[in-house]
């Protein structure tokens, strides 16, 4: 067995591990309870999982021009997806579309409150 | 009416948006080029023009940078980050594929650095230290709220905020400058003696 299968065995185990990371993400966003659980299903464990795979693919293939393709992915995705998950996090939270009673502490109501905003609709004020 | 002093100030950091910016159009010819995979003069000239226009179209606001890349401290946040990561994602694996529940909760993190660009990069990463999303930002008082997605009880509330407070050392050892640097660890030190119970005198 020489270097090249060893990596090549490396490589696809790899693959394998981010497509269960990317599988665990997909079963997350469908069965966690409300938009800011299910980001952080749609978040991490998917970065995760792509990291997993393009390692494994940079592995088995062995170039310079994909390596430095994969590094830049993942950069780009390290860099882009906690954006993307702010920014929905952010809309759910003021339109107020996350679960809230199962919460156990929430600051950021507290402190909104505190300073004369309220977060949550109010069923009586609009009648 | 407007008068010529007004319209000067108004102008100025438009313009200065507008210029040139060497650095970042290097940066992204070598992506671009990376991207097309080949060398010659075609896509090195047409990347430079491409970055140019990109730039121009679309500048990014001015940010007060006084520091330079620590490359150990990068090193050391980038181990940490994908350490993070597997950390992070395995526990969500577990919660994907098991029966139990969530307990979310959203607190706040009362950062110690004063630049925008530590605070950026600090919430960037803090949405991959295991557990933690921002949710919302305040940049006047450095306050960072982040959704937990399992905060059992009120001691696990204080494990993620020393963790997000250890991720923004980690972002001003990497990025910044030696008088941040040294600041930030002032106050670190200023809170451990906090910490400790202090005599009676001295309590305000």
């Amino acid at each position: 067995m020489n270097t090249g299968d060893v990596l090549d065995i490396a490589g696809a185990s790899l693959l394998l591990a981010g497509a269960l990371f990317c599988l665990a993400a997909a079963v997350g966003i469908l069965r966690f309870p409300d938009v800011l659980t299910r980001l952080h299903a749609a978040t991490k464990p998917q970065v995760f999982g792509l990291l997993l795979i393009l390692t494994g693919v940079a592995l088995t293939l062995r170039t310079w021009h994909v390596f430095i393709l994969a590094t830049l992915v993942i950069g780009l995705q390290i860099l882009t997806s906690p954006v993307a998950g702010h920014m929905l996090a952010r809309t759910a939270y003021r339109t107020d579309q996350w679960d809230d009673e199962h919460a156990r502490v929430d600051e950021l109501g507290d402190d909104l409150a505190a300073a004369g905003f309220r977060n949550k609709a109010d069923p009586e004020s609009e009648l | 009416m407007m008068k010529p002093h007004d319209g000067a100030v108004a102008t100025a950091p438009v313009r200065s948006r507008r210029r040139l910016q060497p650095k970042a159009i290097v940066l992204l010819t070598i992506i671009w080029v990376a991207l097309v995979g080949q060398v010659t003069i075609v896509t090195v000239v047409g990347g430079a023009l491409l970055s140019i226009l990109v730039t121009l179209l679309f500048p990014l606001p001015p940010v007060s940078y006084g520091g330079r890349l620590h490359p150990w401290g990068a090193l050391k946040l980038l181990a940490h980050l994908i350490k993070d990561l597997a950390v992070s994602s395995t526990r969500l694996a577990i919660f994907a594929f098991g029966t139990a529940a969530p307990r979310p909760g959203i607190i706040r993190v009362n950062l110690r650095s004063t630049s925008d660009l530590y605070q950026v990069n600090t919430a960037e990463l803090a949405s991959v230290v295991p557990g933690t999303i921002v949710v919302d930002a305040r940049p006047k008082r450095r306050h960072l709220y982040l959704h937990v997605f399992d905060l059992p009880d009120l001691a696990e509330r204080e494990a993620i905020i020393r963790d997000t407070l250890a991720l923004e050392s980690r972002v001003v050892h990497a990025l910044g400058s030696r008088a941040e640097i040294a600041a930030l660890e002032k106050h670190q030190a200023d809170e451990r003696s906090w910490a400790s119970p202090p005599s009676e005198e001295e309590t305000p």
